[in-house]
């Protein structure tokens, strides 16, 4: 058996500060696999990434041996390093958009990985790389700048990037969670087949079981579990892997708690939207958000609306909130109202730790709300707050910790606790789970389906279909501004079947 | 107060106390020490410093330049009066009028910015054309042009440097302010039906308000700087009232045969210019919460 092209013996990484982030890994890449490293967020896959690629602050001491091609770059220099970078060892990082200059074009960055090595670019290579990933007409398109280009498409264009010189490893860091899931399932295949071997580091087990020849999991700094892809997924041996898996299917299957499925045509609706149009000014030329669209949610249902990015979700969602008000049609709130009785609508956030004033210890936030009609002392908010976290299964948490102390999970139950202390007939959720982990975003999706059974309604935004088929009583899907009819989710399900 | 608080912690490992208040935080921060050390000395000197020195006006011709010694600790000027007498007595001018055009530069700045950033609109127009209107002109020549129309005087001087200091503040205060109004708890708390005066004061204003201080503070070097250059140019405090920037003024006129006469007023600019610097910091440093 050939030495492997990668090979980390006993690697750890402490923070002069912190915890030890990464506790005495090992791990082997071969030459022309694809190792898939999987672990939730805060467990060290970046820290990893960093290692291997020397993006380490200084003052961070790092122990134990990182072989690459039979050589150990653990603690070689940035100039021994910048040779190895791009020939030997290629990069794709996780946001395309953060990995590029946006005054620059997107040739321009393609062509940093000649110009880094000092050697000019051949002609045509760059076209006919990026033809070969499914990108055509490209010798225009290479003008624009990065932010012309959707994001699967600059996610490519990184690719080909790191993988000109055919370096003999690639690391992509989760490069497809800032994408949405119908995309990202395309980029890995295409980062995979530009790649000789390629280590992949993810949080999502099941959208990297596809592409992987094997599965290392990580948790806490250590590997618990390494093997072949398909015995990892269907026979795993560690706890911590069927966890993963566990909370990796919650998301995606449908499968519902027994008793859990609403009438709708039986309760009132808490808003509805008929036809309405919003258009945003942009320099002189104007941009149709929304297109005549149409929405109703009824009390006590999870209205899901998909799209893609861009497609005019979010509008809708301030359309239903009442903070945005669309130029024609009409929205109608329960009881007649053309505008939303205050607190009636609440928001979740995609940011859950922006969503709270990072001033303000918790107990302050959340019982924010509740201060609208009358005064409350400070003991009886105190309170409040103690009884509302414990709703959203916090109860131990300190309530006079302020966000910045919580984790993003944390804050976006603390979030749900505002939300709920206004006592509100809707609340409005966008992208509630898109910054979290697998894990964490299982837990948050259980809550929201908990709450809706006190006859809550909500309307969730999410470019995650199988987060939506799961939780959703119905679903409404957007495109170009508009909307089409609301499905169920079985009946999604079967038409996918039919077809 | 924590009485109806349940047992602290909930991440079992990593549980952190709760934030301390501002003032304790910064007591434990060495720069604010210091600082507030020197401003202390500074503030007991103007304060008590003329029971020590008597006469910083008083006149003594046989007496002129003379050099530092157990009668005249600083030495005498070219009309022979006590140097440390007059360097204690400017410190009361100096860092009195400093004190005033920072309160009312800070109170003016951060109260036009919010309001501009937060009602936005027509008002928030004419006031950011007036505000890069001001920060367009150099801040001194403005302030001599002011003191030029009005004549010189005390009262005036500290007019001029109002004038031309609240722009800057008010500038970080609107910029703040804007990005607030659009943030996602803001949001959350107009859902909710929060009147918006008191979104204003709860979310928006601590915040530009640190924001603000923290500029303003910084700013005081500047306004020291600026009186004494202002006074050195003879259009500040008239003579004979002592004044750091006058003194210093006078001291050039024999700096070949007195060099000592800058020591009284250069030191004192020194030492207040870095006591505001080093609170200035401080309050950066300990205002962030992302470092609790």
């Amino acid at each position: 058996m050939t030495a492997p092209l990668l090979q980390i013996r006993g690697l750890a990484v402490r923070y002069s500060s912190g915890p030890v982030v990464l506790d005495g890994l090992d791990l082997d890449v071969q030459a022309g696999e694809c190792l898939a490293l999987v672990g939730e967020s805060g467990c060290g896959k970046t820290t990893l990434a960093r290692a291997v690629l020397g993006l380490l602050p200084r003052h961070v001491a790092v122990a134990g041996t990182i072989e690459l091609l039979g050589s150990d770059i653990s603690h070689a220099s940035a100039k021994s390093r910048r040779a190895l970078l791009g020939k030997h060892l290629g990069y794709v990082a996780q946001d395309p958009y953060a990995a590029c200059d946006p005054i620059r074009t997107v040739r321009h960055h393609i062509e940093e990985a000649w110009r880094a090595h000092g050697t000019a670019v051949p002609p045509g290579v760059i076209e006919q790389r990026m033809s070969g990933l499914g990108i055509g007409a490209a010798e225009t398109r290479l003008r624009d700048r990065p932010h012309q280009w959707s994001g699967g498409m600059l996610q490519r264009a990184s690719i080909t990037a790191a993988t000109v010189h055919d370096p003999a490893l690639v690391l992509a860091d989760e490069p497809a969670s800032a994408l949405d899931a119908e995309l990202a399932d395309g980029v890995l295949h295409a980062v995979r087949r530009a790649s000789r071997s390629l280590l992949l580091i993810s949080h999502d087990l099941r959208l990297v079981e596809n592409h992987a020849d094997r599965i290392a999991v990580l948790r806490d700094g250590r590997i618990v579990e390494t093997g072949r892809t398909g015995s990892i997924t269907t026979a795993p041996q560690h706890e911590h892997t069927s966890q993963l898996l566990t909370a990796a299917d919650s998301i995606r299957s449908a499968a519902r708690p027994a008793g859990d499925s609403h009438r709708p045509s039986a309760t009132p609706a808490v808003v509805t939207i008929d036809r309405v149009s919003v258009t945003y000014r942009s320099g002189t030329s104007t941009i149709p958000a929304l297109r005549d669209a149409s929405l109703t949610v009824p009390a006590g249902e999870i209205v899901g609306i998909a799209g893609p990015s861009g497609s005019g979700k979010s509008t809708l969602l301030r359309i239903a909130s009442g903070i945005e008000h669309p130029e024609s049609g009409t929205v109608t709130f329960a009881g007649g109202h053309a505008s939303a009785p205050r607190g009636y609508v609440m928001p979740v956030f995609q940011d859950p730790v922006a969503s709270l004033d990072r001033r303000w210890p918790i107990w302050r936030s959340i019982t924010e709300p509740a201060t609208l009609n009358k005064r409350l002392s400070r003991p009886d908010r105190l309170q409040l707050a103690s009884e509302a976290l414990a709703r959203v299964r916090l109860g131990e948490l300190n309530p006079h910790r302020l966000p910045g102390q919580l984790s993003v999970g944390q804050c976006q139950r603390v979030a749900i606790a505002r939300a709920l202390i206004a006592r509100p007939a809707l609340i409005v959720a966008d992208e509630p789970t898109a910054s979290l982990d697998v894990t964490t975003a299982a837990e948050i999706v259980d809550l929201l389906r908990l709450t809706r059974q006190s006859g809550l309604a909500i309307a969730l935004v999410s470019h995650d279909e199988a987060l939506l088929a799961a939780v959703a009583d119905r679903i409404v899907r957007i495109r170009d501004g508009r909307t089409a009819p609301a499905q169920r989710p079985d009946d999604i399900a079967a038409d996918g079947a039919d077809s | 107060m924590t009485a109806v608080v349940p047992a602290a912690g909930g991440v079992p490992g990593v549980d952190v106390a709760p934030p301390a208040g501002l003032l304790r935080t910064l007591s434990r921060h060495w720069g604010f020490r210091v600082g507030a050390l020197l401003a202390v000395m500074l503030a007991a000197l103007a304060v008590i410093g003329p029971l020590l020195a008597h006469g910083p006006n008083v006149t003594d011709y046989a007496n002129q330049l003379a050099s530092p010694g157990a009668q005249h600790w600083l030495g005498t000027d070219g009309a022979g009066r006590d140097e440390f007498a007059r360097t204690v007595a400017g410190a009361r001018t100096t860092l009195g009028a400093a004190v005033v055009v920072f309160a009312l530069t800070t109170v003016i700045g951060i109260t036009v910015g919010t309001a501009a950033g937060f009602l936005g609109g027509i008002f928030d127009a004419w006031v950011s054309r007036l505000i890069d209107l001001l920060l367009g002109l150099p801040s001194l020549v403005l302030a001599l042009a002011v003191v030029g129309v009005l004549g010189p005087g005390f009262s005036h001087l500290i007019l001029a440097m109002t004038l031309t200091g609240w722009a800057g503040l008010a500038k970080v205060s609107r910029s703040y302010t804007i990005g607030a109004r659009q943030r996602p708890d803001v949001t959350a708390a107009r859902m909710a039906g929060i009147r918006t005066a008191r979104i204003f004061t709860g979310h928006v204003l601590p915040g530009a308000a640190v924001q603000a201080l923290i500029a303003a503070t910084l700013g005081l070097s500047d306004t020291i700087l600026g009186l004494a250059g202002l006074s050195f140019l003879g259009l500040g405090v008239q003579p004979p009232a002592a004044e750091w920037g006058s003194m210093l003024n006078d001291s050039q006129l024999y700096d070949t045969v007195a060099p000592w006469l800058v020591i009284g007023p250069g030191l004192g600019i020194i030492v207040a210019v870095t006591a505001a610097t080093l609170i200035s910091d401080a309050l950066r440093d300990c205002t962030d919460p992302s470092r609790a």
